[in-house]
């Protein structure tokens, strides 16, 4: 398949279009153009685009029902938005949905030249990384982490790459196990490696809970702990095998947490939300060990 | 209390406050521990009567979060109030529904109106 080299923009009005037609094609660029969002996910499919540039209010299928079907079926494929003013909370809301940045169209002339140079030099950077992605089958990464909590989102980010590469689910799924990783990964370093107890949460406000956090960082043995994160994918599915350095713990011994006399108490709620979105979850005898496996949904398999 | 608020923003609609939590994802346990200070810092200061949470910015969040929503609420009905959540997306909705923590100790509502109406 030939490599995009058009710009396509997106707009109902002719002139807004012949506008950011004219911006564009003065730097250089070959642009197409389509009226909505209907129209464009049209051309998508019989030409690819490098970069997709749209407004927001239109008729049909909107700029934010373009980012998202975008997403679905080119996940690669950036999308910039173009605002009018007072539309930033939706333009914010779009950018957490996927899209790449957003342009006001009052100074489309300044700033879109700028924001597509730097949207289409990332999206060069990674095209080689996604070309070789796509013979991808399967993936392991091992991981040894500090008991940083601070690294945890960027652990997360990394193991998040396999499943994207192979392309193993989708946003919202990649989100719920997002979330159940950081459950495990904060429960190992913790309660695990320093072992601090969540009970200790509900005691003058936390404090003496994040004290007792920071404290035992600096202390022996807890602070020579260290987290280590196995991640095995293929195009079926996903494995995490979490393991800390400390006792371990009996998970038979947690209150239910969604009984209403415990609501209000801390702790389990953590693997509460681990076994609800991954598909099995195993703890090893001694308590300090997690595998969680997250299996890649068939169209029309049921359980 | 600190003049410039951090982790969120607040509004008054039709006298009721309006927190909106800011964008970050409320999952890192220091960022919750500093937002749960600046939020019950301002819940003592204020004691509101009735309060609605705004959660449009957020993307998700953590038992952690969770925690200190908990938290929260235990201060606001320390000072005789009531607390509304509103615009949360299901990724953010999911864990409280799991955890059965939604429509038994957090009410939860579409939009902020809806909230305000439901006082």
């Amino acid at each position: 398949m030939a490599e995009p080299n058009h710009i396509l923009v997106v707009d109902d009005s002719p002139t807004q279009l012949r506008q950011m037609q004219l911006v564009l094609e003065k730097e250089g660029y070959s642009v197409r153009s389509a009226a909505d969002g209907k129209e464009a996910m049209e051309q998508i499919a019989i030409d690819l685009p490098m970069l997709v540039i749209t407004d927001l209010q239109m008729p049909e299928m909107n700029g934010l029902e373009l980012v998202a079907a975008v997403k679905a079926s080119t996940p690669s494929l950036p999308v910039i938005l173009t605002t009018s003013q007072g539309s930033e909370d939706i333009a914010a809301s779009a950018l957490r949905d996927g899209a790449s940045s957003y342009v006001p169209k009052r100074d489309m002339a300044l700033t879109l030249p700028p924001v597509v140079k730097q949207v289409l030099s990332l999206y060069e950077a990674t095209r080689f990384i996604r070309e070789v992605s796509k013979f991808a089958v399967e993936s392991s990464i091992t991981l040894v982490i500090g008991n940083d909590e601070m690294l945890v989102p960027k652990v997360i980010e990394r193991l998040e790459r396999p499943m994207v590469e192979l392309d193993l689910f989708d946003e919202g799924e990649r989100l719920q196990i997002a979330m159940a990783l950081d459950e495990a990964l904060v429960n190992a370093i913790v309660h695990g490696n320093l072992e601090v107890s969540s009970e200790l949460r509900q005691t003058e406000d936390g404090k003496p809970y994040t004290d007792l956090i920071e404290k035992r960082k600096t202390e022996s043995p807890y602070k020579d702990r260290r987290v280590k994160v196995h991640l095995h994918a293929s195009c079926q599915q996903v494995k995490f095998v979490i393991c800390d350095e400390g006792n371990g713990f009996d998970t038979a011994a947690l209150r239910d947490p969604t009984d209403p006399e415990n609501l209000e108490r801390a702790g389990g709620r953590g693997l509460l939300l681990i076994n609800a979105f991954m598909d099995e979850v195993i703890h090893n005898d001694c308590g300090n060990e997690i595998t969680m496996l997250k299996r890649k949904q068939v169209d029309g398999a049921s359980d | 209390m600190a003049d410039e608020l951090k982790f969120f923003s607040v509004k008054q609609i039709e006298g009721v406050p309006e927190i909106t939590l800011g964008s970050a994802d409320f999952v890192s346990r220091p960022i919750i521990v500093l937002a749960k200070e600046e939020l019950t810092e301002y819940v003592d200061l204020q004691k509101p009567p009735k309060l609605v949470m705004n959660f449009k910015n957020v993307g998700h969040i953590s038992s952690e979060f969770i925690a200190a929503m908990i938290d929260i609420q235990d201060h606001v009905v320390g000072h005789g109030g009531t607390l509304k959540l509103s615009h949360m997306s299901q990724t953010v909705q999911t864990p409280f529904q799991i955890t059965n923590l939604a429509g038994r100790l957090f009410m939860i509502y579409e939009t902020t109106p809806e909230a305000i109406d439901a006082f």
